[in-house]
């Protein structure tokens, strides 16, 4: 048994709630920003200030999320041999669901030019992220793909 | 280094079939994959509580599309090193399901079948 991860209680809540500050804090003011870029007011002369300004708070920002689904992963593999309950997969996933109800509302500010790209693709690779975590936790987590996973797993 | 004996299920098959006709140079990645994971299943993202079991995603990029891991093709698979076998469960492409639900139902599916196969 890990005592790391035993000896803490409600340790998926403490991970959860620590990549929640990691993760939430700059998507606010990041919206703004895009929104700032994206007006036709600011687009014209601010964007050369705008995009990189933008790209450097976005690849900060995707260093965070990938940092905290490290963290979340590297709590999956240590409890992978002792925990039959998945009711931290269940909290892993709200909060995935969270996080990307706040990423998907981006894509749609981003503007269309060529100079907006990498915006556009830092922005995809951590939604990419999130929902493979998020899918991960759906599947893991599901009584009867558990069940089912067990029996093939006794069958094999 | 002991190869665990492959299980390829119906629904992996059919999954593999559906993306080399979308992407036919696909064949010699997913082979190389296989490979991989039937040496060394510890690979992927793990899905944790299946113990004595190993079940994991891998990611698989594409590389004579251009197209990365992030990108690329999702690999389920459950292995039992102590019995030597390993069963590929699931093969996808990063999008071809539109949500969750269809993963999951997709891989009940592809569970079912085996569990069908292993009764008979």
């Amino acid at each position: 048994m890990n005592p790391l991860i035993f000896d803490v209680p409600e340790w998926a809540d403490y991970i959860c709630r620590m990549s929640a500050v990691e993760c939430f804090p700059d998507i606010e003011p990041l919206l703004s920003s895009i929104r700032l870029t994206a007006s036709p007011l600011a687009g014209g002369r601010l964007f050369l200030l705008q995009v990189p300004a933008l790209t450097l708070a976005l690849w900060r920002l995707r260093r965070q999320h990938a940092a905290s689904i490290a963290k979340l992963r590297a709590m999956f593999l240590a409890c992978d041999k002792e925990c039959a309950d998945p009711v931290c997969l269940s909290k892993v996933h709200d909060l995935a669901a969270t996080v990307l109800s706040g990423l998907y509302a981006m894509p749609p500010l981003i503007p269309k030019p060529f100079w907006a790209a990498p915006i556009r693709r830092l922005t995809e690779s951590m939604i990419i992220e999130w929902e493979d975590l998020s899918e991960d936790c759906a599947i893991a987590s599901d009584p009867d793909i558990r069940a089912l996973l067990n029996q093939v797993s006794e069958a094999l | 280094m002991t190869l665990l004996e492959p299980v390829l299920t119906a629904s992996f098959e059919a999954g593999r079939k559906k993306l080399l006709k979308r992407y036919p140079l696909a064949e010699s990645a997913i082979q190389k994959a296989l490979g991989i994971l039937a040496a060394c299943p510890e690979t992927g993202d793990a899905y944790p509580g299946f113990a004595p079991a190993v079940v994991r995603k891998t990611r698989l990029g594409l590389a004579r599309y251009g197209i990365g891991a992030r990108r690329g093709l999702r690999l389920l698979h459950l292995a039992r090193p102590d019995k030597g076998k390993i069963a590929f469960l699931l093969i996808y492409k990063k999008g071809d399901f539109k949500t969750e639900a269809a993963v999951k139902a997709s891989l009940v599916q592809a569970l079912r079948e085996y569990l069908g196969l292993a009764a008979d």
